[in-house]
């Protein structure tokens, strides 16, 4: 109930504020730093899905350990988290495999396995990110259920030459320094880049001296989570060439990363796991080493007004190594411990994933329709070592065939329709259960075949206006771990079990969307956007991990859990304002929910982000003395408490964590200037616990108080 | 204006209305776990054939799935709430780990069982017991405590000590 209560103060301060413009100060243009929701209008005009835009300044500005809890503020948008550093996006409480991240258009490959596996793309290697709300499957085949994390990594610039930025940063609750710096050139219609990142942390802390591990009680040495230190380093290179018709671009790029598990996500740690060893930085076992390689073509060849043809090409290498000592894994009388250690070493589980993607399309405008037609094809390919096991080796092929239509039926209405067809294809290996005394995997060869459609309007009755409605139809193909994974999931401390038998997950989806904005030359309030989100989403078979009643002979194993297949139905929203008050002030206001319910059970889904909302006042200053473009905010933001949980989930109570930002710009030259960005992160620092972080399981509070400073200097001739 | 206010007004409503929810009644209690033997901290010896004596009572309205018994060292020093008695030594890790499916379907039972022989020369100290239980539709419970475990020797040099 409180709850709503916010959420009525939210809104009824908001209104207050609408009606509260009236007409008369003078008029001074606020120069724009293009954030969020803006930059997405133009693209946003008569397209029937929601599709939020955010770029670089965004993400400087609201910066955090990784490139999804940056992001997170934005209304829709969650990060599921393990510990520092590392997250996985969540739309619409959607994440895993029920969502694509695309950077330069070729669907990333390797994030989805487990809820501890980061992200791996540099955070700092963006130019601009776009999330699609709903179903965007038409495009990016059938894992887009729940929408697209659209990340673009290399642009051409205004002017040719020379130029180049050097970034530092550093955090103070885990002492993490970083840089990124690049340089860029761009001649005769051709362009070369290169960027550098590198980033060590320390240990992180949290306003907490102890911790419940299945009911056992842990201290925590100074609230320090021994073993969280990471380090990640990273290389990428773009490159490209255009002519009149034709466009090309390369990008190459290697993220590495190594990062320790706190001991207790791990078998049960002594006490030896959680006291000061005196050195901070250094990764211990257990740890996990990630290495992605990827390397994409983008083409396109406008072939007149009418035509244009595009092509992705994409190559990604996904190594991943978790380290750990084999005794740390409590006991099994049947595993030979010496000849494990003997022949596997430290390695405790190992992927390699390797993927190779394809797209082409074809893009048709003839007088008041625009045509899309288009295929993707994936082929990815798994193998595994390691001592223990988890998931099989397996080779999957998808592809699909798509087609969209939008149709002007007027200046101001559209309407979309769109229909694909994919076909799926899974290889996966036997398994003999050896190292485990596991049972064993039979070999599995699945054939998939699934239709999906899409219709939509898109009606602006005035420019201020923007409304949409579509809904759809979407599928998915069984992941490879919700049919044959048979392993023991650190923290979650239970046994998963995949089912070979289970049927493509169908979701049906209606989505609405209200938006509108205006500004006004003079008045107390200069500009107002709101928009506001509706969305319903059925699927008559969602694939999920329910607890069973069989119990394991191990402390870490507990519980065993099956993936079953239950009818589900969710819904939520989302809502978004920004009102410029005069020159000088600005108010955001995100706001978002999400209730998801399994209907055979009537039960709650896991997982689920709590509602929240997310209030910041921002102060900007186009110059004070020598500074130009500064900003200073304060963002408030409440989560509700999650009573809506599985079975043995745990009810996360709310929160309210206030963050401080501060963004000075320094003039370098006639253009070009420096910038600061000092930030607080959970000033107060408040003891909360987050939902959907990988943590939780183990009532750890999330990360304290954390200042941030980076500092971005611009280079060129 | 007006427009305005009722166009987000709709949104608004909407997306309060998909904010409310229904109150449930629905058994999301894994079993009830009532832990009689061992109490908390008693001892046992090591070397005693039979094993820890262990009773304890479930209880579920839907039905009791399994129950598990996990015994290990907490030598390590890891601890619960209770206090740390950890006694440095070296003998040998010594646990029991077993899974029940006796009770399943049952709504009370009552649990006696014994783990295997302690051997004589398992590590002394701090014992971790932890009882876990689910009932037929997968909630679970998870109960722990501590016991000790002494030396046979000991005792028995203290007999003879006293005899002589």
């Amino acid at each position: 109930m409180k709850t709503f209560l916010y959420t009525i103060i939210s809104i009824l301060c908001f209104a207050t504020a609408v009606r509260a413009q009236n007409a008369d100060s003078s008029a001074i243009n606020l120069n724009e730093v293009v954030v969020s929701a803006d930059a997405a209008s133009a693209r946003q005009k008569l397209q029937p899905l929601t599709i939020m835009a955010t770029g670089k300044q965004y993400i400087t500005e609201h910066r955090s350990n990784s490139l999804m809890t940056s992001l997170e503020k934005l209304p829709g948008v969650s990060a599921f988290q393990v510990g520092q550093g590392f997250a996985k996006p969540v739309i619409r409480g959607l994440g895993f495999n029920r969502l694509v991240v695309a950077e330069n258009g070729i669907k990333q490959q390797g994030q989805q396995w487990g809820a501890d596996h980061g992200l791996e793309i540099d955070q700092y290697d963006i130019d601009n990110v776009e999330i699609v709300k709903g179903p965007a499957s038409l495009q990016y085949g059938s894992e887009a259920i729940a929408g697209v994390v659209r990340i673009t990594s290399h642009r051409w610039r205004s002017e040719d030459g020379l130029s180049g930025s050097v970034m530092l940063n550093g955090g103070s609750n885990n002492l993490l320094f970083g840089t990124s710096n690049d340089i860029y050139y761009q001649k005769n219609n051709r362009y070369f880049s290169l960027r550098a990142t590198y980033q060590n942390f320390e240990s992180y802390r949290v306003p907490a001296i102890s911790f419940d591990y299945q009911k056992y009680k842990f201290s925590l040495y100074r609230g320090i989570l021994k073993n969280t230190a990471g380090r990640e380093a990273d290389v990428s290179l773009h490159t490209g060439f255009r002519t009149k018709r034709y466009e090309m671009g390369l990008s190459v790029s290697n993220i590495h990363s190594k990062a320790g598990f706190f001991a207790g996500a791990y078998g049960l740690p002594g006490t030896v796991d959680m006291s000061d060893d005196g050195q901070p930085r250094a990764i211990n076992m257990p740890y996990h080493e990630v290495n992605h390689f990827k390397a994409v073509v983008n083409q396109t060849y406008k072939l007149n007004a009418q035509h244009k043809f595009t092509a992705d090409l994409g190559y990604q290498y996904n190594l991943r190594q978790e380290f750990s000592k084999p005794h740390t894994h409590a006991t099994n009388p049947n595993i030979n411990r010496d000849s494990l250690i003997a022949t596997m070493g430290d390695i405790e589980l190992e992927m390699r994933l390797q993927t190779a993607s394809g797209n082409a399309a074809w893009e048709y405008r003839a007088g008041s329709n625009l045509l899309q037609a288009g295929v993707n094809a994936e082929y990815q390919h798994n193998r595994v070592g390691g001592y223990f096991f988890l998931l099989p080796e397996f080779e999957q092929f998808t592809g699909g065939v798509f087609a969209t239509d939008r149709y002007m039926i007027s200046e101001k209405l559209a309407a979309t329709v769109g229909a694909r067809y994919d076909v799926g294809y899974t290889h996966v290996h036997p398994f003999d259960g050896k190292i485990q005394g596991n049972d064993p995997i039979s070999e599995l060869k699945k054939n998939n075949g699934n239709a999906s459609f899409m219709g939509g309007v898109a009606y602006n009755p005035a420019p201020e206006w923007d409304l949409k409605l579509n809904a759809g139809k979407s599928f998915r193909i069984p992941t490879v771990n919700e049919y044959a994974i048979h392993g023991i999931t650190h923290v979650m401390f239970r046994m998963e079990v995949g089912d070979s038998t289970l049927t493509p997950e169908t979701s049906y989806q209606i989505d609405g969307h209200t938006a509108f904005k205006k500004e006004w030359d003079d008045g107390f309030i200069r500009r107002v956007s709101v928009a506001a989100s509706v969305f319903a989403n059925y699927f008559p078979n969602f694939i999920f991990l329910k607890p069973s009643s069989e119990l394991l002979e191990s402390i870490e194993a507990g519980q065993k859990y099956n993936y079953v297949q239950s009818r589900v139905f969710r819904t939520g929203g989302e809502l978004e304002a920004r009102i410029d008050v005069g020159n000088h002030f600005r108010w955001d206001i995100s706001a978002e929910y999400v209730r998801a319910t399994d209907m055979d059970d009537d039960f709650p889904i896991a997982l689920t982000p709590p509602m929240s909302i997310t209030n910041e006042w921002s102060v900007l200053w186009q110059k004070i003395a020598w500074f130009r473009h500064n900003r200073f905010a304060v963002a408030y933001r409440y989560t509700a408490r999650q009573d809506r949980v599985a079975r043995n989930e745990y009810v996360t109570p709310e929160f309210h964590l206030i963050d401080l930002s501060l963004t000075v710009g320094v003039p370098m030259g006639r253009i070009r200037e420096a910038q600061v960005v000092f930030q607080v992160q959970n000033l107060f620092n408040v003891k909360y616990y987050k939902h959907l972080s990988f943590y939780r399981r183990m009532n750890m509070p999330e990360i304290g108080r954390n200042m941030l400073l980076s500092l971005l200097i611009p280079i060129n001739r | 204006m007006k427009r305005i206010m009722y166009y987000a007004s709709v949104a608004l409503l909407s997306f309060t209305v998909a904010a409310c929810s229904e109150e449930e009644a629905k058994d999301t209690s894994g079993p009830v776990v009532t832990l009689g033997e061992p109490e908390k901290g008693e001892e046992f010896t090591a070397g005693s054939a039979g094993g820890v004596h262990m009773e304890f009572d479930l209880a579920d309205e839907s039905g009791i799935g399994q129950y598990s018994i996990d015994i290990h060292s907490a030598a390590d020093g890891h601890s619960h709430s209770s206090v740390v008695h950890t006694s440095a030594n070296t003998g040998v890790a010594w646990g029991y780990q077993k899974v029940y499916d006796d009770a399943t379907g049952l709504k009370n039972h009552h649990v006696h069982v014994h783990s295997d022989s302690i051997p004589a020369n398992a590590l002394l100290g701090d014992y971790h017991l932890a009882v876990r239980a689910t009932d037929i539709h997968g909630n679970e419970t998870y109960v722990a405590t501590t016991f000790v475990l002494v030396d046979h020797e000991v005792d028995d040099d203290h007999d003879h000590d006293e005899d002589e």
